[in-house]
């Protein structure tokens, strides 16, 4: 099984089955994320948009942890598309969207919250999610199973969830 | 990285609707060809312009003489001949895209460049009636011509809207 980044340049060298999987695998993520920020009507297009914008912007990829600079360009066009319905609506709606612009930029660090975890899931939060490991690549790592890791990472994700919200 | 969005990024997983999933994926494997889909569709523009030149009785090769069928529009009024012939003639490449290309071009290209592929046929056509061709026709006034273009657009926009939901259909199913 290939690594994000590895799927990423087979994509910009044109390979539709890396971006198949690409896609499978960001699918749900990119529809969470938007989903919980924009209105019903507006989800599908901007679900749309992002793997236009993608696919457009495939040639500017280059050697990085696909995942945080794909999570940017989404980021990006969320914010671009407050901004273009900031422009169409009325001043009730825009305040609306400024509230949902400004909890959309609040940051925190992220290392505390890792810091909860055990050691070795942390190490494996960080490689498979932040730095774009792969499962292949982990279960050589590791010794574990990927079905085993497959579970460890979702309840530790399911953890910091708890966490972020208990914020 | 310091970032709670991007957590949430993460772990905010949320299946989209079947719907929406295969079309924007089916949008964009299309796009892997996009550029010979529109080739191909504009290709299938200039064969459907030539068999309207074929046999276009006022501007065209001449293969065919007299005015035929459009009499009848005539009868009705030069709003219905500018219309049926409009209709007709810019759709006519349409009609053989339809055949030479497959649901899922046709659904892309409606996706994507409705307004352009469509209207440039539509504004070439126009650039020739401008010429010497119609306009020395004394009965043909600006508003005959507005007519042919208006109605020419309309129906390939119409067309493919319905080739394209077709497709939609089926990616529904």
């Amino acid at each position: 099984m290939k690594s994000d980044e590895e799927l990423m340049i087979d994509y910009q060298k044109g390979s539709e089955a890396a971006f198949g999987e690409l896609y499978e695998k960001y699918s749900p993520m990119v529809y969470g994320f938007i989903r919980k920020r924009m209105r019903e009507s507006e989800v599908d297009d901007l679900y749309q948009k992002v793997w236009r914008k993608l696919h457009e912007s495939r040639e500017l990829y280059r050697d990085q942890p696909f995942a945080p600079w794909f999570f940017v360009m989404i980021r990006h066009l969320v914010i671009d598309e407050y901004r273009s319905l900031g422009r169409k609506n009325i001043k009730e709606i825009q305040d609306e969207l400024i509230e949902k612009i400004y909890a959309a930029s609040e940051t925190i660090d992220i290392e505390p919250l890792l810091a909860t975890l055990p050691k070795d899931t942390q190490d494996l939060v960080r490689k498979y999610y932040l730095e774009g490991i792969s499962y292949e690549e982990l279960e050589k790592d590791t010794g574990l199973s990927q079905t085993n890791l497959r579970q460890r990472l979702s309840r530790a994700l399911r953890g910091l969830r708890n966490k972020v919200y208990e914020e | 990285m310091k970032n709670k969005e991007f957590l949430k990024f993460i772990m905010e997983k949320e299946d989209a609707p079947a719907y929406l999933k295969h079309a924007s994926k089916k949008d964009i494997e299309l796009s892997f060809r996009g550029k010979s889909i529109i080739m191909r569709f504009l290709a299938f523009q200039i064969l459907g312009a030539l068999f309207s030149m074929s046999i276009c009785p006022q501007f065209g090769l001449g293969l065919v003489q007299g005015h035929g069928i459009t009499h009848m529009f005539r009868m009705i009024g030069d709003w219905a001949c500018a219309a049926f012939c409009g209709s007709l003639f810019l759709s006519s490449g349409l009609i053989v895209a339809f055949i030479g290309m497959k649901g899922e071009e046709l659904w892309w290209v409606w996706r994507r460049y409705k307004y352009s592929l469509i209207m440039l046929p539509a504004i070439l056509w126009s650039g020739l009636m401008l010429t010497n061709f119609s306009v020395r026709i004394s009965y043909e006034s600006p508003s005959y011509h507005l007519t042919w273009i208006a109605f020419g657009i309309l129906i390939q926009m119409l067309l493919l809207q319905i080739r394209s939901l077709s497709f939609a259909r089926v990616l529904k199913a």
